[in-house]
C-alpha cells in the first residue's frame, strides 16, 4: 500500500477492521474513529485526530478521538477554509511546525491555542476521483510535533481510511443490488403464480395469462405486480 | 413474426431518464426473460424480442409512467 511501513503494527487490528465492515456492518463513523484512534496512539506527538469527509460541497467530520479536533475542524468549515480543507482541496500534505507563526488562517490558529493546540499535520485521504474526498487532521499539543517520518506513518494512515470509505461503499453497493434483486424475484414469483392460476382457469397460455393481467393493470391504474397479488389471494380464499 | 415499433419505447426511456440497466430491473420483476443485451438490442432495433416480451417492456416502462400519475401512455403491440 505505501513504500514504508511503520504503520505495520496495526496490520492486523486493521485487517480485522476491514474484514468487520465488510462482512458485519456498514457504520462508516465507527470504522473510520478506529481508524483515527489507530493514527492518533501511532503517532507521538499527536494528541488529537479526526477525518474529514466531503460529499458535495459539505465538509463534516465523521471520525475524532478528542472533542477538540471536531472543535477545530468545525473552526475551518464555518471559516471555510483551514489547513484540512487546503490540504483536501490541493491534494498535498500540510504540517504545520508552528500555528502561531503561521499568518494564513488566523481564526483557526486562534482557536487552537485556545485548546491547547500548536501544531497540526493534515494529510489528504487517497480516494478514487468522484464526489467524495477527505482528509485525516493530527493536532499536536506542542510546537513541531510532527516530523516527516509522521507524515510517512500518516500518510498509511489516511491509506488506511481510504480502503475503509472503499470497502463500505462496495459493501452497501452490494446489499443494494442484493435487496433489489430480492425484490424483483418476489416480485416474478407472484407473477408467476396468478399467470399460473389463468392459465389454470381459463386454459390459456402463459403469453395470454401476462396479456389478461397487464389489461387489468391498464383497466385499474394499478402496477401489475398488484393486480397479480390480488388474483393471488382471492385464489387462496377460495373466489 | 410483425414488426415492432420500438422507437416510442426508447423515447420513453429517454423521458423518464432511466438507464437501460434500471429499465431492465423492472422488466426482470415483471417476468421477463430476455438478456440486458438483448433488451439492448431490441431497443436499438439491432434485434427484435418476441411480442410478449415487448409488451412486457412496454409494462415497466408504463408503470414508471404509473409513479407520474400517467396511466400507460406507451402503446402495447397488441391491444
Amino acid at each position: 500500500m505505501f513504500e514504508k511501513s511503520p504503520a505495520e503494527p496495526f496490520r492486523e487490528e486493521f485487517d480485522a477492521l476491514v474484514r468487520t465492515v465488510v462482512t458485519a456492518t456498514t457504520d462508516l463513523n465507527s470504522a473510520l474513529t478506529s481508524v483515527a484512534r489507530m493514527g492518533c496512539s501511532g503517532i507521538d506527538g499527536c494528541t488529537a485526530a479526526s477525518i474529514t469527509l466531503i460529499e458535495g460541497a459539505t465538509p463534516t467530520t465523521v471520525a475524532c478521538t478528542e472533542g477538540i479536533a471536531s472543535q477545530l475542524d468545525q473552526v475551518q468549515y464555518d471559516a471555510r477554509t483551514g489547513p484540512c480543507l487546503e490540504a483536501i482541496r490541493t491534494q498535498e500534505t500540510l504540517r504545520i511546525e508552528s500555528l502561531a507563526a503561521d499568518d494564513r488562517w488566523a481564526e483557526f490558529s486562534a482557536a487552537a491555542a485556545e485548546v491547547g493546540v500548536r501544531s497540526s499535520l493534515s494529510m489528504p485521504l487517497p480516494l478514487p476521483e468522484g464526489n467524495i474526498s477527505g482528509g485525516l487532521n493530527l493536532y499536536g499539543g506542542g510546537i513541531g510535533s510532527f516530523d516527516e517520518a509522521d507524515e510517512k506513518l500518516a500518510a498509511g494512515f489516511a491509506s488506511y481510511a481510504a480502503a475503509v470509505i472503499a470497502n463500505v461503499a462496495a459493501n452497501r453497493s452490494a446489499q443494494e443490488l442484493a435487496e433489489h434483486l430480492q425484490k424483483a424475484m418476489e416480485s416474478r414469483g407472484v407473477i408467476e403464480q396468478a399467470k399460473g392460476i389463468l392459465i389454470a382457469r381459463q386454459h390459456c397460455s402463459a403469453d395470454e395469462a401476462f396479456d389478461i393481467l397487464r389489461r387489468a393493470s391498464q383497466r385499474e391504474n394499478r402496477k401489475l405486480r398488484e393486480v397479480a397479488e390480488s388474483l393471488v389471494e382471492r385464489a387462496r380464499a377460495g373466489e | 413474426m410483425t414488426v415492432l415499433d420500438v422507437a416510442p419505447l426508447e423515447a420513453a426511456r429517454e423521458q423518464l431518464d432511466i438507464s437501460l440497466g434500471d429499465l431492465w430491473g423492472s422488466y426482470f420483476a415483471l417476468g421477463g426473460s430476455s438478456s440486458l443485451a438483448a433488451v439492448g438490442r431490441h431497443l436499438a432495433g439491432d434485434d427484435q424480442m418476441s411480442d410478449v416480451q415487448h409488451d412486457v417492456l412496454v409494462q415497466a416502462l408504463n408503470e414508471r409512467f404509473q409513479d407520474r400519475d400517467m396511466n400507460h401512455p406507451v402503446a402495447y403491440s397488441r391491444p
